[in-house]
């Protein structure tokens, strides 16, 4: 870690801003590059990425003369085979490598929150009683059986989750209500989440990924953000768990259950406000290495179909004609920047944060 | 020893994944094989021969759960499409209770466990040779370029760790370290894409190694044969891959070596009157190689899948480029070869990554 110190000072302020720009350009994309059609304020690129501009096919350079009636519509960064404007295929791209971060990242802290919350806390001593385990688990099972068999529905699976949340903890306010003191058993959780996360280590995870999406046939932004989610959630429930074990031994944690708090609320309300800055580092490692991810599987055509422009898909593209420099090298400098800036900002408040775990 | 059980595990998952692919394996088959219209009358023939071959008409597992409206024996209807219309048209009767059916020991995930044991992964459908065969040719040149470049990392990164974490000629030091952190943000696609712009014609670089590609003829050769040949466009890839590992492990040496110096022991080796120089050679290099262990057995499996995106650019005929060419031609016998043989050799490398590090330092003691 130590490389990155001594550009951090220079390196900081730049990639706050290149980071500010991707997310503009990712959330104001469709009016940055746009057809014009019927808007009031033309916008300052006249295409959209999948413009095809017969004039201007097979592969225009960027300094060549081009074949446009005035400089507004001159293609700054070139075209491709088909004629697409590559500065468009960019902003757009951008927009692409946003939503795949952002929604990988909101499935696995879904996921990974929930879990590093419970085994650090609890440890192997997660008591449950046996009553409503044994109702739970039957309306999971039967729940998983009647969306395999009888329904075929996203929005159904989706709404069947949180009726299910929602049911189990009712049934354990209603119990712990009316029969308090109910028999309970003690859960190893801690041992079958750390096996857990130990096999999905020994997983490789741009191997799985193939797999996963030559399985989903024709993969989508939302499927791949949800297949790099469920690889993800372990990094960010090892680092949650990790935190929590030294957080719960601190005196104001024992203060707390000494006055008589419950469980959840020390959890929600003590733990997680202290563990999430510290995790929060990764988190945004693991932005960039959604990005990444995203990008290879693009290059080597597996992931998005070909309506999304990816910067991994521009770059494939290239590949085609290796005359077309400006197709290897404007979206590989962009997707550069972005996983620079992430780097360099995670390792910079990765030492401002906990300075001791990484002085050394 | 978790082992076995995580191998398992993981075998279940490929078997999982390898069962819910989408389209007709048998169809995708028939089509590579012969011309046959799939209105033929010797087509339903054909189908039903193939498919009893593959298994198809067993059941999936030991049992099964399912409604109990289901007949018993709705794994034996043949073509998988028509399998599918039925379903379709029993999952309109609405819902009915499940029922909990046992199958025995005849059942496809039997067999197909059973195969791997064997070492048969199955038939390709494209050339129909065997998937085992066409994997050991290409992991040979996997093998190759991986050791390679592992080899050269390693014997690279610690002599330059080291004279980074040395003193004087701070101005080249800090601008190596600049390098390096630019090298390993690079994406390593798109560093292997521009090696292959600039440096292999003449258009716009240099054309300082030979333009990439195999002649299609390569499949007839003998593999030490063709390394003769062609071994030269093996050249850029492996400088490529070794840059992108060097720098990390040189890095992680250096400050592997920062932290052991700041450890009491080191200054009881200066009161002693060493300089740095020899404490560092005589006692610190040795403990800051300990954590270089897991780090060498812990890049294998990213080396694996570094492999993928390396041979795709460089048209090396190894054992990445057969993956991404058989889900392209949706090939699934090798795609699942390749899977698993990827998944144990990445548990490998963790077991061994463990074992040496348990061997070389004897303060941990595993239970």
């Amino acid at each position: 870690m130590g490389l990155l110190r001594n550009i951090w000072s220079v390196n900081l302020r730049w990639s706050a801003v290149v980071l500010v720009l991707f997310f503009l350009t990712a959330i104001f994309s469709s009016y940055l590059a746009s057809n014009n059609a019927g808007r009031l304020i033309p916008s300052p690129i006249p295409y959209d990425s999948k413009y095809l501009d017969a004039d201007n096919a097979a592969y225009v350079s960027p300094f060549a003369s081009q074949d446009v009636p005035s400089l507004y519509k001159r293609h700054w960064l070139g075209t491709d085979d088909l004629g697409r404007d590559v500065l468009a295929g960019i902003i757009n791209g951008a927009r692409t490598a946003f939503w795949v971060a952002f929604l990988s990242l909101l499935i696995a802290l879904m996921i990974g929150i929930p879990i590093g919350l419970s085994t650090g806390y609890y440890g192997n001593q997660f008591k449950v009683g046996i009553l409503e385990s044994v109702i739970i688990t039957f309306f999971a099972l039967l729940m998983f059986y009647y969306l395999i068999y009888f329904s075929s529905s996203a929005w159904f699976v989706a709404i069947a989750l949180i009726l299910f949340v929602g049911f189990k903890s009712a049934l354990s306010l209603m119990l712990d209500r009316f029969l308090p003191n109910r028999k309970k058993w003690t859960l190893p959780l801690d041992d079958i989440v750390t096996k857990l996360l130990e096999i999905f280590k020994s997983i490789p995870t741009l191997i799985i990924l193939i797999l996963l999406l030559g399985t989903i046939g024709n993969p989508g932004i939302i499927s791949i953000a949800v297949c790099l989610g469920c690889l993800f959630w372990t990094r960010i429930a090892r680092y949650i768990r990790a935190e929590i074990l030294a957080i719960r031994e601190s005196e104001f944690i024992i203060a707390q259950k000494a006055m008589g708090s419950d469980d959840l609320s020390i959890i929600f309300k003590h733990c997680l406000p202290k563990a999430l800055p510290p995790v929060m580092v990764s988190i945004i490692f693991l932005a960039a290495t959604a990005i990444l991810m995203e990008a290879t599987l693009s290059f080597l055509g597996l992931g998005l179909p070909v309506e999304e422009v990816s910067w991994g898909s521009m770059l494939n593209e290239s590949r085609k004609y290796l005359g077309a420099w400006w197709m290897a090298l404007f979206p590989g400098i962009c997707l550069f920047l972005v996983i620079a800036a992430l780097g360099s900002e995670s390792l910079y408040w990765s030492e401002k944060l906990n300075p001791k775990v990484l002085e050394k | 020893m978790f082992f076995i059980p995580t191998l398992i595990i993981v075998i279940s998952i490929l078997f999982v994944i390898k069962s819910s692919l989408p389209g007709d394996p048998v169809e995708d088959y028939l089509s590579s094989i012969s011309e046959t219209n799939a209105d033929s009358e010797f087509y339903l023939t054909d189908y039903n021969k193939i498919a009893t071959k593959m298994g198809l008409n067993k059941p999936p597992f030991y049992f099964s759960i399912s409604p109990s409206h289901y007949p018993d024996n709705l794994y034996e209807i043949i073509p998988i499409a028509a399998r599918n219309h039925k379903i379709k048209e029993l999952k309109k009767q609405g819902f009915s209770w499940p029922s909990f059916k046992w199958h025995g020991s005849g059942n496809q995930f039997h067999v197909w466990f059973g195969s791997l044991f064997r070492g048969d992964l199955g038939l390709s459908i494209i050339d129909n040779k065997k998937v085992v065969n066409k994997i050991g040719k290409a992991l040979k040149w996997s093998l190759l370029l991986m050791f390679i470049s592992l080899f050269l990392s390693i014997a690279l990164s610690i002599p330059l760790g080291l004279w980074l974490s040395a003193e004087g000629n701070r101005g080249i030091k800090s601008f190596v370290e600049k390098l390096s952190f630019f090298v390993y943000t690079i994406p390593l696609f798109w560093l292997c894409l521009l090696a292959v712009l600039y440096l292999t014609s003449g258009h716009y670089g240099f054309k300082l190694f030979p333009s990439i590609g195999f002649d299609p003829s390569i499949g007839r050769l003998d593999f030490w044969e063709a390394i003769g040949r062609y071994g030269n466009k093996l050249v850029l890839p492996a400088i490529c891959w070794t840059l992108h590992t060097l720098v990390y492990i040189m890095m992680q040496f250096k400050s592997s070596i920062n932290q052991e110096r700041g450890l009491d022991y080191v200054t009881t080796a200066y009161a002693k009157g060493l300089s740095k120089k020899t404490a560092t050679r005589k006692h610190v290099f040795k403990n800051a190689l300990l954590p270089m262990i897991t780090l060498f057995a812990g890049s294998i499996p990213g080396a694996l899948a570094g492999s993928v995106v390396i041979e795709t650019i460089f048209n090396i005929p190894g054992m990445g480029r057969l993956l991404i060419n058989s889900i392209a031609s949706v090939d699934w016998n090798v795609v699942m070869g390749i899977s698993i043989i990827i998944a144990i050799v990445t548990m490998l490398s963790y077991l061994i990554a463990d074992i040496l590090y348990t061997y070389a330092n004897p303060k941990i003691r595993f239970d």
